[in-house]
């Protein structure tokens, strides 16, 4: 499988915990959802087809920086109209609520300077189309990092060629599900001093509807490291002797009922 | 007109003396500093507030607007709900804020479907060029707390001596397609952050009184180039012989572009023009011609209004 591999960087990240909505919490890392919409945003795909026109792709996600949190008061616009109803008003005699509240203060959550390889695999005409646009730095849509405003760079890192790997003992250097790790011995050559695991649980395929349609819980080291692992399932390596996840099209694992 | 051709990528710096550029609401209205490099940060949602106020002021149709008064609130009310009842399309064909940030609206009888734009413009927080200091000022205010008190109460404000802030933008122009962001519209919104951040009402109050715009530069790239240099903010920094925090002025530095300069020349080719404005007072270095150098440098169309 040819593998488009790339970074992508900025000062500030908000990848939204599915479980936050009022008090935006965010990932260590982009989840494959969000790396589908930021290949979507660089091929010119709108918001409607980007998830249908990547679904056959396999992603990867590596984090490169330790992550770092920071968290800050937002004043956001008080949206709760008269009737309960949506309103992004900031006419007073409009608000619903009794105290007519225009404003509301929200904790938002950031990742701080983080910096991601994200690996793209599968489609031939797909990859290549983004390893051409990304190899010159080009994008059609504005590349951000979660929310519009947090805006990314990026550069291109090189295209491989991934070989499965048969079950075994790896340093993977990639984020990966906790249900690919052995039962039995899958984290016993990654403890050692220093290491910071960390699983957070995310939506790893959406319908074209934004339906999740599968939730996993994903490991990482929060310093960014590899994580030497024995696994139960296939891994790759590119022949860049890195060994990475890639999560599979969602064809492969979702019935295709859903 | 047309909708936006271009891509245009945008680095604004201005400065603020004794005030406070952003404050924490969550955190008693503090300056937002991030505390691991003591630089100031300013969220992107504070600018487009100077930039729809000051549209506003300037005679555009705003469609997130203040309530200021009780005679104008109630006409505008009326205004604002006929478009919204009727048709959202509206909105965005008569505010100017709509189709340069975009929006979220929610379609009358069908809450579940509301539909939602992302902005072709986009600006991310807004970073100080060196590390800044906050201090409390204490005073005394004239006005009892209670009734029956006669003494005035006490206030507390938080303010920064100086912080030279920069903002980084993108303006895109796919996204430009969906919300019918015009040239006309980009120039308006230029001339708003200047003038905003200059004059507008949003910087005479007593907390923000000292704001001073420094730097615009809006780099226009040719139609189907689809690159952009990215992260305009990082390529220019405040260099002064003082220590970071003991900067009060801009004339007590100078700014260095020497990094956009070297990034210019390796974008040339996918740059059609260029379009800067700098105030008096502020000395850079390389100058503006040299960092541009084989570029078309013009001003902004409305460059000698201000």
């Amino acid at each position: 499988m040819k593998v488009v591999v790339f970074d992508l960087w900025g000062d500030y990240g908000h990848f939204r915990r599915f479980f936050t909505t009022s008090s935006p919490l965010t990932y260590s890392f982009p989840p494959p959802t969000a790396v589908r919409g930021i290949v979507g945003a660089i091929l010119g795909l709108d918001k409607d087809e980007y998830l249908v026109a990547t679904a056959d792709l396999a992603v990867g996600v590596r984090v490169l920086a330790a992550v770092k949190r920071v968290r800050w008061g937002q004043n956001l616009i008080f949206t709760k109209g008269s009737g309960d109803k949506f309103d992004p008003t900031l006419f007073r005699d409009r608000k619903g609520d009794q105290n007519k509240t225009l404003r509301t203060q929200v904790k938002y959550e950031y990742l701080k300077a983080p910096r991601f390889r994200l690996y793209v695999g599968g489609d031939a005409v797909l990859l290549d189309e983004l390893a051409a646009l990304l190899q010159e730095h080009r994008t059609h849509y504005t590349v951000s990092l979660g929310l519009s405003e947090l805006l990314a760079d990026f550069a291109y890192v090189g295209t491989y060629t991934a070989r499965q790997l048969p079950p075994g003992t790896y340093d993977l250097s990639t984020v990966f599900p906790a249900e690919v790790l052995d039962a039995e011995h899958g984290l016993q050559e990654a403890l050692h001093p220093g290491i910071k695991l960390a699983k957070e649980r995310v939506a790893i395929y959406l319908a074209p509807d934004r339906t999740p349609l599968l939730y996993q819980d994903v490991v990482l080291d929060m310093g960014g490291r590899p994580v030497r692992v024995t696994v139960k399932e296939p891994v790759y390596q590119l022949d860049s002797e890195e060994v990475v996840y890639l999560w599979p099209p969602a064809s492969t694992r979702i019935p295709a009922s859903r | 007109m047309n909708t936006l051709q271009n891509r245009h990528e945008i680095l604004f710096l201005y400065d603020v003396s004794w005030a406070n550029p952003n404050g924490d609401p969550m955190d008693e209205n503090k300056p937002r500093v991030d505390e691991e490099t003591g630089i100031n940060i300013v969220t992107d949602v504070r600018l487009k507030r100077t930039v729809r106020d000051t549209l506003m002021e300037l005679g555009h149709e705003v469609f997130l607007r203040e309530e200021r008064t009780e005679d104008g609130n109630r006409k505008t009310k009326e205004d604002i709900m006929a478009y919204y009842d009727n048709d959202p399309k509206k909105v965005l064909e008569r505010c100017v804020d709509i189709r340069l940030f975009g929006g979220t609206f929610a379609i009358k009888g069908d809450d579940q479907n509301a539909f939602s734009l992302t902005g072709p413009v986009q600006f991310k927080f807004g970073t100080s060029l060196h590390r800044v200091k906050v201090e409390l000022i204490k005073g005394t205010s004239i006005m009892p707390s209670a009734a029956d008190k006669r003494q005035g109460t006490f206030t507390e404000v938080y303010v920064v001596p100086y912080s030279l802030l920069a903002f980084y933008g993108v303006a895109n122009e796919k996204a430009a397609e969906a919300t019918h962001l015009t040239e006309d519209d980009l120039d308006a919104m230029f001339k708003a952050l200047w003038v905003g951040h200059k004059a507008g009402t949003d910087v005479i109050t007593r907390s923000k009184f000292g704001h001073e715009p420094r730097l615009l530069v809006d780099i226009v790239y040719k139609p189907d180039a689809l690159t952009h240099i990215g992260e305009l903010n990082k390529l220019v920094a405040f260099r002064s012989e003082k220590a970071d925090e003991a900067i009060r002025d801009i004339s007590e530095g100078v700014l260095d572009l020497s990094g956009l300069a070297e990034k210019v020349a390796k974008y040339k080719d996918k740059i059609e023009k260029v379009r800067v404005l700098v105030s008096d007072r502020v000395r850079v270095a390389p100058a503006v011609e040299a960092v541009f150098a084989e570029i078309p440098v013009e001003p902004f169309p409305w460059s000698d209004e201000t």
